[in-house]
């Protein structure tokens, strides 16, 4: 059972994942604002696991219709895992943002943890961030 | 040196003609102007011939590597995603900078098509694939780079290059042998707008972007233009213009591919990642083998070349 989704943003998710061991661990990919905004993505180039990042750090960069864009981590940690399944089918990012789409797990400590519902949006205030960030007029 | 990096609607042109500075200069600019929100930054420049590639393609894929090296054409890779490209002197590239938010790729390519059709009588038009066309040739090319406080789109203008230079250095041998998930360049047959209209030239275009750019911004102030020298800031660049340069970025930033060289029944396949060849299959028979693991693909590709040509049996 996975807990709920906290958002940045910059329109990147966190979640954390079940503690079964002795540490903490985060799954995080972008929203699916994020990957409309984006188009077909065609390429994802991930981070190492064990790389360590802190918080608004380009972690991975993600190529779509002739743009490169980097995404950032939401909070400090360390990788430990990435999915791999992003080197052949890049544009489950698109078709998955939430689920098989995810970017990569990361460990992080007690005080990130406390960061995350202290310092991001809820599922219910990124959509309303959303709503009054709506593209604003002409120039 | 702190005037250059002031925000608002401006335009810049650069004195340099080579594609590393170039390259440099409009990531350093990105990354430290004070953007300001509804305003843009227009960059003007042209390298000498050089190849251009995306952020994530391959270089063997795209061009005929050897080619380039044999006549001092430049091989770059850039930081924006997207194709292949041919610069000269007869290319005109330009590169918006605005905040993140005001990115907008349609508006760039209006301002451009509607300042061209006008002044010139031409009947240009823009693709969902954000290109420019003239008839069925293609007359620009864009690429784009998204960061947390800056975006920027950036694209050619064919105006008088040289077309047969640009197919034969596009043109790769090696196309056919390489598998990879890198992203590949939709090739288009290309045009210069000066075979349109020959009264096209670069300096004409140029005196003619600049006014319409400042007048699409309501800038009052038609002198807002300045010449930049990329030397006086040397210093600053530095940093980008040796990764640009450098043969890890160029070569090793190639997403994993395998080669594979069919010789009557044989297959040889070399898998390669980062640029670095971590396995060969099927080239056991070889009795002048120098391949191996361990070795740089774009140091051995001459060889790899060779391979393809010599006959397996000797």
């Amino acid at each position: 059972m996975c807990q709920e989704r906290y958002f940045t943003k910059k329109h990147e998710w966190i979640q954390l994942l079940d503690a079964n061991k002795k540490s903490i661990e985060v799954r995080v990919g972008i929203s699916d604002h994020a990957q409309r905004a984006l188009g077909d993505v065609v390429y994802c180039e991930l981070p190492s696991v064990g790389a360590k990042f802190k918080r608004d750090d380009t972690f991975a960069t993600l190529e779509s219709v002739k743009a490169v864009s980097d995404c950032y981590m939401p909070i400090d940690g360390e990788i430990s895992d990435v999915n791999e399944k992003l080197k052949s089918e890049a544009d489950l990012i698109n078709k998955s943002p939430y689920e098989n789409g995810w970017l990569i797990q990361a460990f992080i400590n007690d005080k990130e943890k406390k960061n995350i519902s202290s310092t991001l949006m809820t599922e219910k205030q990124y959509k309303q961030f959303l709503e009054t960030n709506k593209e604003a007029g002409d120039h | 040196m702190q005037a250059i990096l002031r925000g608002g609607n401006r335009v810049l042109i650069s004195r340099s003609t080579n594609v590393y500075t170039n390259l440099a200069l409009e990531r350093y600019l990105a990354e430290n102007i004070k953007h300001e929100d509804k305003t843009r930054l227009l960059i003007l420049w042209r390298n000498k011939p050089c190849v251009v590639i995306g952020r994530y393609q391959n270089p063997f894929a795209e061009s005929d590597v050897s080619y380039l090296a044999e006549n001092q054409i430049d091989l770059a890779r850039r930081y924006s995603g997207g194709g292949t490209c041919y610069h000269d002197l007869g290319n005109l590239n330009m590169t918006i900078l605005t905040t993140r938010n005001d990115y907008n790729r349609k508006k760039n390519l209006q301002w451009v098509v509607n300042t061209l059709n006008q002044a010139y009588d031409l009947n240009l038009h823009i693709t969902d694939r954000d290109d420019v066309f003239l008839d069925k040739y293609k007359v620009t090319g864009s690429a784009s780079r998204l960061e947390r406080l800056y975006a920027y789109h950036h694209f050619t203008l064919l105006i008088n290059a040289d077309l047969k230079y640009l197919r034969r250095t596009l043109k790769s041998p090696d196309q056919s042998n390489i598998q990879s998930k890198a992203t590949m360049s939709v090739r288009s047959s290309v045009l210069n707008l000066s075979d349109r209209n020959p009264k096209i030239t670069y300096e004409k275009t140029l005196e003619l972007l600049i006014k319409s750019f400042l007048q699409w911004n309501n800038e009052s102030n038609m002198s807002n233009y300045d010449y930049i020298d990329p030397l006086l800031y040397e210093e600053q660049i530095k940093n980008f213009e040796s990764e640009l340069k450098s043969e890890k970025f160029l070569f090793q930033g190639t997403p994993p591919f395998v080669y594979v060289i069919k010789i009557g029944a044989q297959t040889i396949e070399i898998t390669v990642d980062n640029g670095i060849i971590t396995d060969i299959k099927g080239n056991d028979s070889i009795s002048e083998n120098k391949l191996c693991r361990g070795q740089l693909f774009h140091s051995v590709h001459n060889q790899i070349q060779q391979l393809k040509t010599n006959d397996l049996s000797v």
